[in-house]
């Protein structure tokens, strides 16, 4: 291919994501439109860390793994019980609130990668190449792990008070034009950027790492890596245990969000995550963000300006996308994940 | 490549009878897809060294046969034997590691991927460094300068960096051999190496196969259709006919066989 000039346009994924930007800054006031796109941007973060590991897990795996929102539970109960049974000793200085978030991180991560290892070796593993079979496996699977968890939290809601410097907001200074006095909430802040700061080290991991390549290529074709020599079962125990802690993750920050956890909360959001993953081409990482970040903004703009509508604009994007793009925003025959 | 000499060099030991030169051997391979004998009871030994070309009409068998051989596919009964070792039941990637490599009818390459990572795949994978997966891919010096090595010998290092999906078939067609020389493989199955590629690239992936052949005691098996091809790089010729040898002789003497002619001549078209 010669290089000339040429006018490139720009990817399918990021003229959407400009579209949608720009018509809700048509359609409402400039501080409006900031706060809204903030909480979207939170709310697209944390679905992208909640289906990031679904999309990786069918793309490598084949597998769709219905079982994903009750890791998210999962993630969010153990996370939540640890930050209860501790937040009322935190003392009130504002580092050491912060330091404390990180063990509930870790621990949602840990419990839901080790439940995770253990679903994919004894549920999972022996229904590899078998659609129907994986679905009423993996439903079977997350009916056993949310009756677990209503076994020992009970049926009710539990409430998860936000940490003390995670509540409130940041408030715009009156001395800055057109922006003075927006005030941006803290937690919609520290989980856009977590989720953006996952997002770029899974894509650098898959970019530059051996075992980024191996996943890259497993993705598109399985049995060719093996032709090559690579016995990719133990590849696949450590692509499934990485999705379950980011769904874990995201749970936990859900829980934080919503300020309440139910057991059922995974499968109430596991419709969001299907749609974010269709949306953004299945097995397509980078798609899954923009298809997280599309849901959460469309989700937030539609329900400001005709809130009745809220539910049915991200299925409509999703069907809209489709006709457009059958195969997703990032279709992953031609994705360079990063 | 000399790091891997030793490697092939001791093969032939490993429980092989001492002086035995053949590599590869099957006995009285078979296996049936639902009703249908496919391969039925094929007995052959390949020498170090030898390029054998595999012919036949389509659905003779002749690509299930490398099916077999590589791992694909399970025989029904039957041995097959690489340096003396029973290899019968072992899996594909299994396989790969003790030296087989294929170069398949349609193309298999990673199309996301980039030139080069495709290549560093097949090294990394070969060499069993995914023992430390977090190792950046792209910093590996020695496993870098290899690749290129690779790319150079098939004439597509200028391109190391564009994604595979950008390549003419051409091209691809060459880094499949790419891939083949990085895995190193002891028992190289081409199946129609040529397939779809025009008259004027075909010289340059015959050379590359010559080149595959002169790089001492590899087996080669290549199926190929095209007669001219096949004169100028085999030794010898298997006609593989309903799933059985046919024929197993130098190439002058299968052309003036009778079974043979008859074979062909009985299957306009193929």
């Amino acid at each position: 291919m010669k290089r000339g000039l040429r006018i490139r346009w720009p990817a399918a994924h990021h003229r959407l994501l400009c579209l949608i930007l720009l018509a809700g800054l048509l359609l409402m006031g400039l501080k409006t439109w900031l706060v809204l796109t903030l909480s979207g941007l939170a709310m697209g973060a944390m679905l992208f860390l909640m289906a990031s590991g679904m999309t990786l897990a069918f793309g490598l795996l084949r597998v769709l793994n219905l079982a994903h929102g009750a890791l998210i539970s999962l993630g969010a109960f153990a996370g939540a019980a640890w930050w209860l049974a501790h937040a009322q000793a935190l003392p009130h200085e504002a580092w050491r609130q912060w330091l404390a978030l990180l063990p509930a991180m870790l621990i949602a991560m840990a419990v839901a990668g080790l439940v995770g290892a253990l679903f994919e070796r004894l549920v999972i593993r022996p229904v590899y190449g078998d659609y129907l079979k994986q679905m009423l496996v993996t439903v079977g699977g997350a009916i056993i792990l949310v009756q677990l968890l209503q076994g020992i939290w009970g049926a009710s809601p539990i409430a998860v008070p936000r940490p003390e410097v995670l509540r409130g907001s940041l408030i715009v200074p009156q001395a800055i034009p057109w922006l003075g006095g927006l005030a941006l909430e803290k937690f919609r802040v520290l989980s856009a950027a977590c989720g953006l700061v996952i997002y770029a080290l899974v894509i650098h991991g898959l970019e530059h790492s051996g075992l980024g390549i191996v996943i890259r290529a497993g993705v598109e074709d399985r049995e060719m890596v093996e032709a090559l020599g690579l016995r990719m079962t133990p590849v696949f125990l450590a692509v499934f245990v990485l999705g379950a802690m980011l769904a874990g993750l995201g749970g936990m920050f859900w829980g934080f969000y919503q300020e309440m956890i139910t057991a059922h909360m995974g499968d109430e959001l596991l419709i969001l995550v299907i749609v974010v993953i269709i949306l953004g081409g299945l097995g397509s990482v980078r798609g899954c963000l923009y298809g997280a970040l599309m849901v959460g903004l469309v989700n937030l703009y539609v329900g400001y300006l005709l809130p009745s509508l809220a539910s049915v604009a991200v299925v409509g994007l999703m069907l809209a996308v489709l006709m457009w793009r059958p195969w997703g925003l990032v279709p992953v025959a031609e994705a360079r994940t990063g | 490549m000399h790091q891997h000499v030793g490697r092939r060099a001791a093969l032939p030991a490993r429980g092989g009878r001492p002086g035995d030169r053949d590599l590869l051997a099957v006995h009285d391979l078979a296996v049936s897809l639902g009703e249908q004998v496919i391969i039925d009871g094929i007995s052959l030994t390949f020498e170090q060294g030898s390029l054998t070309a595999i012919v036949g009409p389509n659905g003779a068998g002749k690509t299930t046969f490398f099916n077999l051989l590589s791992g694909q596919l399970q025989p029904d009964r039957g041995v097959i034997r690489l340096a003396g070792a029973d290899i019968t039941r072992m899996g594909m990637p299994e396989r790969a590691l003790a030296g087989f490599g294929r170069v398949f009818q349609i193309n298999q390459l990673f199309a996301a991927l980039t030139v080069l990572e495709n290549v560093t795949l097949a090294l990394t994978v070969r060499e069993g460094r995914l023992a430390s997966p977090w190792q950046r891919a792209d910093q590996r010096h020695d496993v870098l300068t290899r690749a290129m090595a690779c790319l150079e010998q098939v004439q597509l290092a200028g391109l190391a960096a564009r994604p595979v999906r950008t390549l003419t078939h051409a091209a691809r067609r060459k880094l499949e051999m790419a891939l083949l020389l990085a895995q190193d493989p002891v028992v190289c199955l081409l199946d129609e190496p040529t397939a779809g590629m025009a008259v004027e690239e075909v010289p340059a992936m015959l050379d590359l196969v010559a080149q595959l052949h002169q790089s001492a005691g590899r087996v080669i098996l290549l199926i190929e259709h095209k007669m001219d091809v096949i004169r100028s790089l085999a030794q010898r010729i298997i006609v593989l006919h309903q799933g059985r040898v046919l024929a197993d002789d130098t190439p002058a003497r299968i052309m003036a066989s009778a079974d043979v002619q008859a074979v062909y001549l009985g299957e306009p078209g193929a």
